[in-house]
């Protein structure tokens, strides 16, 4: 072997150990940034627009980096209109059922159930993945979706809750 | 008012990271120059029968080209996708692929393009050597000189575990650190919060030295920072001014 392959040779056993350190810190990684993460979706008290255009933004970018992977090629057809479709659906469902939805409902109660969801998706994705099934169109699709629908679903309900303070505001200057 | 010590304290760091990179690149190199001395580079043979491309400005020439897929793993390419010519890193980075081309377009003949596609995933790693045909087995032994040459090779081995575990600890871990500063920018108290995330390790004394170290301090201060919580409110209001907007604007 020349200089350039025993070279190679050496660093990747250095290469290897770095990817196993890597691959041991996402799996103890991956259980605290799930509580993180339905602590922040579910979290109503102080900046929650703000915390919930960040976590949208979050789980945007991380959605569209793995789904991305050259793994999923051959799904690129049409995963964005997929997730923007979702984030209408989304975002309208909570604007249009806020003056019939109940008083005493919880109204993070479908953020969690979705970012649930979205976390579940994108781990049994990862399973598939490193066992070796690269072609997960159905998974992903559905993965995406989810994505689309929380992320709207985030915001939707911010509107949602700031129409109800309006109306509520209105109702209170009438009487 | 900046603090200097700071200054000084990345500049020794910085310092200290670049010495260690050169002293650890270098001392693999001098290994590596040893463990080759005297080992001459295999000469490509492929340059002397397959002509160079060469275009005057306008000239317009047409060539056929037979090519290889490089990654197994990927999908096939979509009807209407664009290529291009150009150059690919794993000539140079995935071992024994040089000398399979080499092989192939010293002997076009002598080979057949699907052997060839075989081989090629071969030296990803992707197939192994019982699976292949005598005449495949027969081209990777003439062009590399060695039986089973992928086996145990831990560069192939880098490649292929990089390639399936790559994209998982990059989403993960980029997910665990978005939602960490995520908790830090916007929860009331953070470190409450990250405590109970990692709890589950057991180690409530790692956590409360944590806690009381500077980290611990820089979380705090960053949470409890009037700048944040301006921001908090400012788009707290623009949001609110932006949806009584678009609905005053509907009645």
């Amino acid at each position: 072997m020349g200089f350039v392959e025993v070279y190679k040779y050496i660093l990747s056993y250095f290469g290897i150990g770095i990817l196993g350190i890597g691959i041991l810190l996402s799996i103890g990684a991956i259980v605290p940034a799930c509580y993180w993460l339905f602590t922040c979706a579910s979290a109503n008290r102080g900046a929650a627009v703000f915390r919930r255009i960040m976590l949208a933004l979050v789980i945007i970018l991380i959605s569209f980096s793995y789904v991305r992977a050259p793994f999923f090629y051959e799904i690129h057809g049409w995963w964005k209109v997929t997730f923007w479709a979702a984030f209408a659906v989304g975002l309208l469902v909570p604007v249009f059922t806020a003056d019939i939805s109940r008083a005493g409902r919880r109204p993070s109660r479908g953020i969690i159930i979705m970012s649930c969801l979205w976390w579940v998706m994108l781990i049994l994705s990862e399973a598939l993945l490193v066992s070796g099934m690269p072609y997960q169109a159905l998974t992903l699709y559905i993965f995406i979706a989810v994505a689309g629908l929380l992320c709207g679903t985030m915001i939707g309900t911010s509107v949602s809750q700031t129409l109800k303070g309006r109306i509520s505001e209105s109702k209170g200057a009438a009487i | 008012m900046i603090n200097m010590d700071i200054i000084a304290k990345v500049r020794k760091v910085i310092i200290w990271i670049a010495v260690s990179a050169v002293a650890f690149f270098g001392v693999i190199a001098v290994i590596s120059l040893v463990i080759s001395w005297g080992v001459l580079a295999k000469p490509m043979r492929y340059k002397n029968i397959v002509p160079e491309i060469r275009l005057a400005p306008g000239e317009r020439k047409v060539f056929e080209f037979e090519s290889f897929c490089l990654d197994n793993g990927r999908g096939s390419p979509r009807a209407g996708d664009d290529y291009s010519l150009m150059s690919t890193p794993a000539i140079k980075l995935r071992p024994y692929l040089r000398e399979i081309f080499d092989e192939y377009l010293a002997h076009p003949s002598r080979w057949k393009q699907s052997d060839v596609q075989q081989a090629v995933w071969y030296t990803e790693g992707r197939r192994d050597w019982p699976s292949l045909s005598p005449e495949q087995r027969a081209l990777i032994k003439t062009a590399t000189g060695r039986e089973d040459p992928v086996s145990g090779h831990p560069v192939i081995f880098l490649n292929r575990m990089a390639q399936t575990f790559g994209v998982v600890v990059k989403t993960n871990l980029g997910l665990a650190l978005l939602v960490f500063f995520l908790v830090v920018l916007t929860m009331s108290q953070p470190w409450t919060t990250i405590e109970r995330g990692v709890s589950w390790t057991g180690q409530a004394h790692v956590l409360q030295k944590l806690a009381e170290s500077r980290l611990g301090r820089i979380i705090n201060t960053v949470a409890e920072s009037s700048v944040l919580n301006r921001v908090h409110i400012h788009v707290d209001v623009l949001f609110t001014r932006l949806i009584f907007k678009v609905f005053s604007g509907r009645r």
